[in-house]
């Protein structure tokens, strides 16, 4: 499939309409044996085949929800490129290898700790600034057919910029004591309601404490405890319970703040809010202008 | 198939057998903790290195600054024989312990910081790409001292929370660890007060 501005130019032409025959020719096929089903269900037929009046009923009716179906999976799925574009990403269909090749440092993520490898992962998202490559996505695990039990997470990984051992930040968890992967050690600060709420561990706790100063504990504390960052070579990955796409914003705020309070030389700024704050001076002088 | 093993000991056996596993447990977790406060008192040494190495970068670079500002120094003599000054006592107190070092450090880190400030005022100096250079180099050194100094900071307080802690005071007794052993790289209050530093302003 293609992306961006292809696929929103052949989603204003006709092209999106032939793009829908396929789903209307599977629901024609698919309706005869859905409506002789449930004939078959009230009058205790045990017919394998469809009969004529299944067929002239089944037909149109399987053509109609096909196209139907097809158009609101095609339209929900041009909403996302249409979000991304507009927030200044690239909506990725093969998000996995778009990953891979957009973020230099995502060899990293096989060493993580906080991001969900085996989980089911979509509406993957990138963009690159001065070289810096980002990719935010969704991703769930659990049991597929209860969406009660079914957890959600919301990932951004991007390009440090710098080189950092590896430090986990996350809020605490009972296992916590026990959970220390890969030579990597709790590591405590000053502040003990930090140490309360949160567990650090790294590899090197001078690495975590350079980017863990007071500023960086205010305001991890100051924006609870929905959010987990890691530093892995030169990747950083941050994560939300966000389960939608148009949660996104707040995980880039979150990402930005982070790059703000941590020191240029450690994590220089990303902005991932740069298009909206544009578009907040934009209208602010529109606003200043008019009145 | 156990049981019958221990039915068949003694019961004086079965109390041999259980106070054994307990020392060999207490023996194991005395070993823990005192590795682990020779670990913290490792993790001091280590920080303070690191503080060493960037008070030594700062000595180094204010001499170099002190050249590249003299022959622009007019009116901001005394400025120049105060960073002097407070650069060589901080270079004679090298080997003195941290807390006396931080007094001294702490008074010519700001000292240092306000020659540049004054002379940041000269249009000059302003365009000198050394002396560009070596406000940024200053600059980078007070911040890597500033982090270097907090997790020194925080392993003192480590250390010495491992050693006052009990059962950790026993050990540390025992093993001949001390609390204050370490100081905190910290000027008290009074030496905060004590920069008085003319700018020449």
């Amino acid at each position: 499939m293609k992306t961006d501005e292809d696929q929103m130019k052949w989603a204003e032409s006709d092209g999106f309409h032939r793009q829908l025959i396929p789903f209307a020719v599977i629901g024609a096929v698919v309706g005869p044996f859905v409506v002789m089903s449930i004939i078959a269900h009230f009058t205790n037929s045990d017919r394998l085949l469809p009969s004529l009046i299944d067929l002239i009923l089944g037909v149109p009716i399987g053509l109609v929800g096909g196209y139907i179906v097809g158009q609101a999976a095609i339209q929900a799925l041009l909403q996302r490129i249409r979000w991304a574009r507009d927030h200044g990403w690239t909506y990725e269909s093969n998000g996995k290898a778009a990953l891979q090749s957009k973020v230099k440092n995502a060899k990293e993520l096989k060493h993580a700790t906080t991001f969900w490898k085996m989980a089911t992962k979509n509406c993957y998202m990138t963009r690159t600034v001065n070289g810096r490559g980002a990719c935010i996505m969704l991703a769930s695990e659990g049991d597929d057919r209860n969406n009660q039990t079914r957890k959600h997470r919301s990932f951004l990984v991007f390009d440090a910029g710098t080189e950092c051992e590896h430090v986990v930040i996350h809020p605490h968890h009972m296992t916590d004591a026990i959970d220390l992967p890969g030579g990597m050690q709790p590591i405590t600060f000053e502040l003990n309601e930090f140490n309360k709420q949160w567990t650090v561990k790294g590899t090197d706790p001078k690495s975590a404490y350079d980017r863990i100063s007071q500023k960086t504990i205010d305001y991890l504390m100051q924006h609870g405890t929905n959010y987990s960052v890691e530093f892995k070579g030169g990747l950083v990955i941050v994560s939300s319970n966000a389960a939608d796409y148009r949660s996104f914003p707040s995980l880039m705020g979150y990402a930005t703040g982070l790059t703000r309070v941590i020191e240029d030389d450690l994590l220089p700024l990303f902005d991932f809010l740069e298009r909206e704050h544009a578009a907040d001076a934009s209208k602010a002088a529109d606003h200043s202008h008019s009145s | 198939m156990f049981t019958p093993v221990l039915i068949a000991m003694s019961t004086g056996a079965v109390v041999a057998i259980a106070v054994g596993v307990a020392v060999v447990l207490l023996i194991i977790i005395v070993i823990a903790m005192y590795n682990k406060l020779v670990r913290l008192r490792q993790s001091c040494k280590e920080s303070w290195a690191d503080i060493d190495t960037e008070l030594q970068r700062r000595h180094d670079l204010i001499p170099n600054i002190i050249e590249t500002v003299k022959g622009y120094a007019t009116h901001e003599k005394s400025v120049l024989e105060e960073v002097t000054k407070l650069r060589n006592q901080a270079v004679a107190d090298k080997d003195k312990s941290p807390a006396e070092r931080a007094k001294v450090e702490d008074q010519l880190g700001k000292a240092a910081g306000g020659l540049m400030a004054t002379f940041e005022a000269y249009p000059d100096l302003k365009a000198n790409q050394n002396f560009l250079q070596l406000q940024n180099e200053l600059s980078e050194t007070e911040t890597r001292i500033a982090r270097a100094r907090r997790f020194y900071n925080a392993n003192v307080r480590d250390f010495s929370n491992g050693i006052q802690m009990f059962p950790g005071s026993i050990i540390a007794g025992v093993g001949g660890f001390k609390d204050g052993e370490f100081d905190f790289f910290k000027a008290d209050e009074t030496a905060r007060e004590a920069v008085k530093v003319d700018f020449g302003s």
